[in-house]
């Protein structure tokens, strides 16, 4: 009777928060803030994404979550339980709500308990869990229920999701774990050893965003960008090129491809027919990596784009499956939700 | 509307064919570098979207044709025709997860509404009840009574037991008392048997000893006794004036109350120690003691003393 519904897109990079009737209320970068001597935490979200790598001694910034699953299960509860004050404001704080929370596709039993458990602790009501392709699929308003296969690649700060979709299951899947953050390291890494220079996790993360693209041939951007000197130890400032990104995360792009290759051969042929024509969906930020639909439509033949508000999917798509969940409880779907309710686990 | 849209949608295809046509393309050199379906193709360029999986193709798709050949400005005008048609496919299309049954709304197990509207309305009707039958004095009404029903019920349980005070005025014993009392009263009343100044209550019923502990609780009402004392005559002692009267009550050497009682005016006392009473014109009050009518309380109309026991006894104090 109270209370509302809820979705969470618990990504390793940003975790959005979907309200029903309300639509995505919160979007904050999963990162916490905490003081080392009194174990008291500091900062949630922007502000604590804000320190990361600009801390004193004592305090340290936290990404709870690593690879799309979660990493520090205290630090999770309290940033979720951080986001979920914020969300629910006034009355609606005394009741309990039912929450969705995505979860990787190759997420294993124990790191999917611990979502659940996370979410119940945080006040839900009742938690599932649906996987990343599946809610990525149903926000980017395909129709996952028809005879048709899709095929959707959602590929977000920690992990890649990689999955074909028809009558509403999934039929074959691939969960890599590569993401923004990878191509982060990626770029740190060969800045490291291209230029000596040491940069930090956002700086690289910029960088990206900038003039991040798969393909060198495009045309070239440039991009102011400082760290420090590795050698001489001194802050130094240098010109990097969307050619150098492209170069610097041209393996982790060829693993995502690869990726999508071998689930495309697992696919079944009449599936993998509806694929041809209709193509492959991005969703995800990763998406927004410039060139990638095109290196993906090079290398596999098959027709790629990206979805609108690809960011966005993951978490819409978790609201409007929670919306349905009687119906897909009724419909048997098992192996997409999990139930977790008053302690025991009930699988549909 | 929609045909203001289709327009739109044709008026844009066919700019883009000219676009096309002028890189000199054809259909199959777009589906070449586009991996779309020449028939996809022919579609967004007929501004004819019918044949198109879902509306996420037909976006994907137009933005993918016209990255392909160099027009993107295009994509501005075709994004709010798009919108507008997202809408309304969506009308159409079936909800997330197919037809086949209707989307539920709100929560599913509905009767937890109504146990939460009984639990409401149980919890008000109770506050209701508690506040209603409130005293005046701030003790709860149904408190005293069930004190009351309680003392009733011991004392028709255990008749015999002397250790509480308010037990051994009532029941069995009480009613033995009232008896000696009566014959005690009309004794008094013939004369024949004055009470004795230095054994006030060796002559009525031979009392073990008395009792060490004392409590009295009087309440005066001017015109009426209270319904609650009323319940309790068989161990009470009401006294009614007549005329003007000055009335003490004595527990040893305690004055427990002094005052004038005027014409009309009655005060009852719950004896649970022995007391003595002393009446300044016995003639006009009349006392009432364990039930029963006692009358005046002395022979004189002047002063009189009167002992009153838990126990019912009663006998007048000679000076």
């Amino acid at each position: 009777m109270f209370g509302t519904d809820i979705g969470i897109d618990l990504g390793t990079a940003t975790v959005l928060i979907y309200v029903k009737n309300k639509g995505i209320v919160l979007r904050e970068p999963s990162v916490v803030a905490v003081d080392l001597d009194t174990g008291k935490i500091l900062a949630v979200g922007y502000e604590a994404k804000n320190m990361v790598g600009r801390t004193p001694g004592s305090i340290t910034s936290v990404r709870p979550l690593r690879d799309g699953v979660i990493a520090d299960y205290t630090m999770t509860e309290a940033m979720l339980h951080h986001f979920m004050r914020r969300v629910q404001r006034g009355f609606s704080r005394f009741f309990r709500n039912r929450v969705m929370i995505c979860v990787p596709s190759g997420a294993t039993d124990v790191e999917r308990r611990a979502v659940l458990e996370a979410a119940v602790e945080v006040g839900a009501k009742e938690a599932y869990l649906i996987e990343e392709p599946m809610a990525a699929a149903i926000g980017a308003n395909l129709n996952v229920e028809e005879p048709r296969g899709k095929m959707v690649v959602d590929i977000g700060g920690g992990t890649t999701d990689i999955a074909v979709i028809s009558l509403g299951g999934i039929v074959v899947s691939k969960s890599l774990r590569i993401g923004g953050d990878r191509f982060d390291e990626g770029i740190m890494r060969y800045l490291r050893k291209q230029y000596s220079l040491a940069i930090g996790e956002q700086t690289a993360e910029n960088l990206k965003i900038m003039i991040g693209t798969c393909l060198q041939e495009e045309e070239e951007t440039l991009m102011v960008l400082k760290g420090r000197d590795l050698v001489q130890g001194l802050p130094r400032q240098i010109e990097v090129s969307s050619a150098s990104v492209s170069m610097a995360i041209g393996e982790m792009v060829q693993s995502l491809i690869d990726g999508v290759r071998n689930v495309l051969e697992l696919t079944p042929p009449e599936l993998s027919a509806d694929i041809i024509d209709r193509g492959i969906v991005l969703t995800g930020g990763g998406s927004l990596l410039r060139g990638l639909p095109e290196l993906i439509t090079r290398h596999t033949g098959i027709n790629c784009f990206t979805a609108d508000d690809p960011m966005e999917c993951v978490a819409l798509g978790t609201g409007k499956a929670l919306a349905e969940i009687d119906k897909l409880q009724a419909l048997g779907r098992s192996g997409i939700l999990v139930n977790k309710r008053k302690g025991r686990r009930r699988k549909f | 509307m929609p045909e203001h849209r289709d327009n739109t949608l044709q008026d844009l295809g066919k700019e883009i064919r000219r676009k096309r046509e002028e890189l000199g393309l054809s259909l199959k050199d777009v589906h070449e570098g586009t991996k779309i379906r020449v028939q996809f193709l022919e579609g967004i360029e007929r501004g004819d979207f019918s044949e198109f999986p879902g509306t996420v193709y037909v976006r994907g798709f137009i933005r993918t044709y016209l990255q392909f050949i160099g027009a993107e400005e295009f994509w501005g005008e075709y994004l709010p025709v798009l919108s507008e048609g997202t809408e309304k496919v969506r009308e159409e299309e079936p909800s997330v997860v197919g037809s086949c049954t209707p989307p539920t709304k709100g929560f599913k197990p509905a009767s937890r509404f109504w146990i939460f509207a009984i639990l409401l309305l149980v919890a008000a009707g109770s506050s209701w009840y508690v506040w209603y039958t409130w005293d005046q004095n701030g003790v709860p009404t149904f408190a005293v009574r069930e004190e009351n029903s309680e003392e009733d019920k011991t004392s028709a349980n255990k008749p015999d037991s002397g250790a509480a005070v308010e037990e051994s005025v009532s029941g069995k014993p009480a009613q033995t008392v009232a008896g000696e009392a009566s014959e005690t009263g009309s004794d008094r009343q013939n004369g024949s048997v004055p009470l004795s100044a230095d054994q006030p209550a060796a002559p009525l019923a031979g009392m073990a000893s008395p009792p060490t502990a004392a409590e009295l609780v009087g309440t005066n009402t001017p015109q009426s006794p209270p319904a609650a004392p009323e319940k309790k005559k068989d161990r009470e002692l009401v006294i009614t004036a007549d005329g003007d009267c000055w009335v003490r009550v004595r527990q040893g050497t305690k004055t427990l109350y002094e005052r004038t009682l005027k014409a009309g005016e009655s005060v009852s006392f719950t004896v649970k120690e022995r007391i003595e009473v002393t009446y300044g014109r016995a003639g006009s009050v009349k006392t009432r003691w364990n039930g029963e009518n006692m009358g005046n309380p002395g022979t004189t109309r002047g002063v009189e003393r009167v002992f009153y026991s838990p126990d019912g006894k009663t006998g007048r104090i000679a000076r």
